[in-house]
């Protein structure tokens, strides 16, 4: 049971990808000015590890957003050359009628590398997962190689969660997990992404590795998004079968940059599978996050969170929702603490509460 | 329940659509192109010396009052750069509905918000030590009406203007709106610059550029003498 659990955490909360899209409220609107990766999450560029220390950050040495601290005077190579990583645990604590548990998980450690060239781009994720407890094994899920053959085309091939959705690290998320863009998800993708100044288009296609998903599954997603100041919002929609079912997903998204301090995210997916054999199967997804910054690096989240895979049958809702806290205390440091209160069909209303140390290199 | 959490995603969905139109049907007003009519050399204009120095009046503009805003997109992650700072300062002279005059914009009060950005921009590119002022420059610019004869209605006109900036001067063309309430006179005046006019390196850090086009929109805000 233990190790259902963690199992279940890990798949819940761990990641590889530390994006920050709250930065809409400073014009910020493409994920490609922090993060080498048009998708965003993973590594940055070194204009990413400026503003972690410019704009991020509460506290901030000189060097300090630089690789281990600027402790490696990595001047020389960061036009050329991309060092990164991360470090992530959590602490969950879940309280209803029926049971109350918590554990402290440690799920993830790992380095990642980039060769960046003005027209291309290599990148891979070298790391280790923790598979149960006290097991630990090395892998690399995500890798790709890049070409921007102009500004704002980017050509992406290799192994890597096709983009779809907008790109928190937190796979507890009914837009994340559920959705099956979560942890562990990184398929075999060719992504196309034409990113402007106010209209963005994203196309992948992708094909499931079989150790994921043995029935043969692939897919296209297509994002459009268009940006107004320090708006963005979009559609998109999702195509993908395999031998045992067609799913699609249509969806709306919103970047909402209000001010400089306060923001929010919107997502909403509606999802329709329809299985060889048996009944068409409608569900939804619903998440709107806002949060203020209270103080640089310092922010107050409200969550709402729904999730129903079958919307004629009210068993399979989850619906979370509540207040959080993500500081950024100084570069490389990303701390969280949700606390929402929980509805589910399998126990009354309760807690559901966790805490996310994430250091990044 | 069900029903609430729908309710909830409808309603939010709605007010997103919602907010996203009236953003959109609020668009930033931008500079109009002249008309070949407005750029077309005017009938030669008195000399300024023929204006009778009795006749002329003056009108004081404090940079406290006003604002200087501009905008710039950084490529290839087309980051939206937002500048702003004081309005410009100066005195300008009319006569009738000619307005002369220079007013100056101070460099050193502007800025982008991220301390290592502004120093950049300030100490790298425009050298604001040795270029300390923007300048906007009006010969005999004609409005539409007699000045003392404006109201508090914005009445909305192309003009064209000289531009210095690090050392250097450009003419520049844009739209500017204009109107006067008792001895205020206050407006707004909105141009586009080709940044490498006026600088010697197009200004990047880390890997993004600015791109050659920069908005300007300044708000004048003066009092008659």
């Amino acid at each position: 049971m233990k190790n259902i659990s963690t199992l279940i955490c890990i798949f819940l909360f761990s990641g590889t990808v530390f994006s920050f899209p709250d930065m809409i409220r400073h014009g910020y609107t493409n994920c490609t000015a922090c993060h080498v990766s048009p998708g965003g999450g993973g590594l940055l560029n070194a204009y990413g590890r400026s503003l972690s220390k410019e704009l991020i950050s509460t506290w901030s040495g000189e060097k300090e957003a630089g690789v281990l601290h600027g402790l490696i005077n990595t001047e020389k190579v960061d036009e050329w050359l991309a060092l990164g990583g991360d470090f992530r645990s959590a602490q969950v604590h879940q309280e209803n009628d029926v049971f109350k548990r918590g554990r402290w998980i440690d799920m993830q450690k790992g380095f990642e590398i980039g060769v960046i060239q003005p027209k291309w781009t290599i990148a891979s994720f070298i790391g280790q997962q923790n598979v149960s407890e006290n097991q630990w094994k090395p892998y690399s899920t995500r890798y790709y190689a890049m070409v921007t053959p102009i500004d704002a085309l980017y050509i992406k091939v290799g192994r890597f969660i096709p983009n779809f959705g907008i790109n928190l690290p937190d796979h507890i998320l009914s837009t994340r997990g559920p959705l099956l863009f979560g942890y562990g998800m990184e398929r075999n993708t060719v992504e196309v992404s034409w990113l402007g100044e106010n209209w963005n288009f994203i196309l992948s296609g992708y094909q499931t590795p079989e150790n994921i998903s043995p029935n043969h599954q692939s897919g296209n997603t297509v994002t459009v998004t268009y940006t107004l100041s320090n708006f963005k919002t979009g559609l998109q929609f999702l195509s993908e079968k395999d031998d045992s079912q067609v799913r699609n997903i249509t969806g709306a998204i919103g970047y909402l940059g209000w001010t400089k301090e306060l923001g929010t995210l919107f997502e909403l997916d509606y999802v329709v599978t329809t299985p060889v054999a048996g009944a068409t199967k409608k569900g939804t997804s619903l998440l709107q996050r806002s949060s203020y910054e209270l103080f640089k690096g310092l922010h107050l989240v409200v969550l709402n969170d729904y999730f129903q895979s079958n919307l004629e049958n009210g068993t399979t809702k989850n619906y979370k929702y509540g207040p959080g806290i993500q500081w950024f205390p100084r570069p490389h440091f990303d701390l969280q603490a949700f606390w929402t209160r929980e509805q589910s069909s399998n126990a009354k209303e309760g807690d559901y509460a966790w805490l996310v140390l994430h250091y990044y290199l | 329940m069900k029903k609430l959490i729908i309710g909830l995603g409808l309603f939010t969905s709605l007010f997103t659509i919602f907010t996203f139109v009236q953003v959109a049907s609020a668009k930033t007003p931008v500079a109009k192109a002249p008309t070949a009519k407005a750029l077309a050399p005017a009938a030669p204009a008195p000399p300024v010396a023929t204006v009778s120095a009795k006749s002329a009046q003056s009108i004081l503009f404090k940079g406290s009052a006003g604002q200087t805003e501009f905008s710039a997109v950084g490529k290839p992650a087309m980051i939206k750069i937002n500048g702003k700072g004081q309005g410009p300062e100066g005195t300008m002279t009319y006569v009738g509905d000619l307005i002369s005059g220079t007013v100056k914009v101070d460099l050193n009060q502007l800025t982008t918000e991220i301390d290592l950005r502004d120093d950049h921009m300030k100490n790298k590119y425009l050298e604001v030590k040795k270029y300390p002022t923007a300048d906007l420059t009006f010969k005999d610019f004609k409005i539409k009406s007699a000045v003392d004869q404006l109201s508090a209605t914005d009445i909305e006109m192309p003009f064209t203007a000289d531009f210095t900036l690090h050392g250097k001067t450009k003419p520049v063309s844009g739209t500017m709106k204009i109107k006067k309430s008792e001895k205020t006179i206050s407006g707004e005046a909105e141009f586009s610059v080709k940044i490498m006019e006026y600088l010697e390196t197009l200004p990047s850090y880390a890997g993004i550029k600015v791109a050659e086009d920069v908005k300007v929109k300044i708000k004048l805000s003066g009092t008659l003498q």
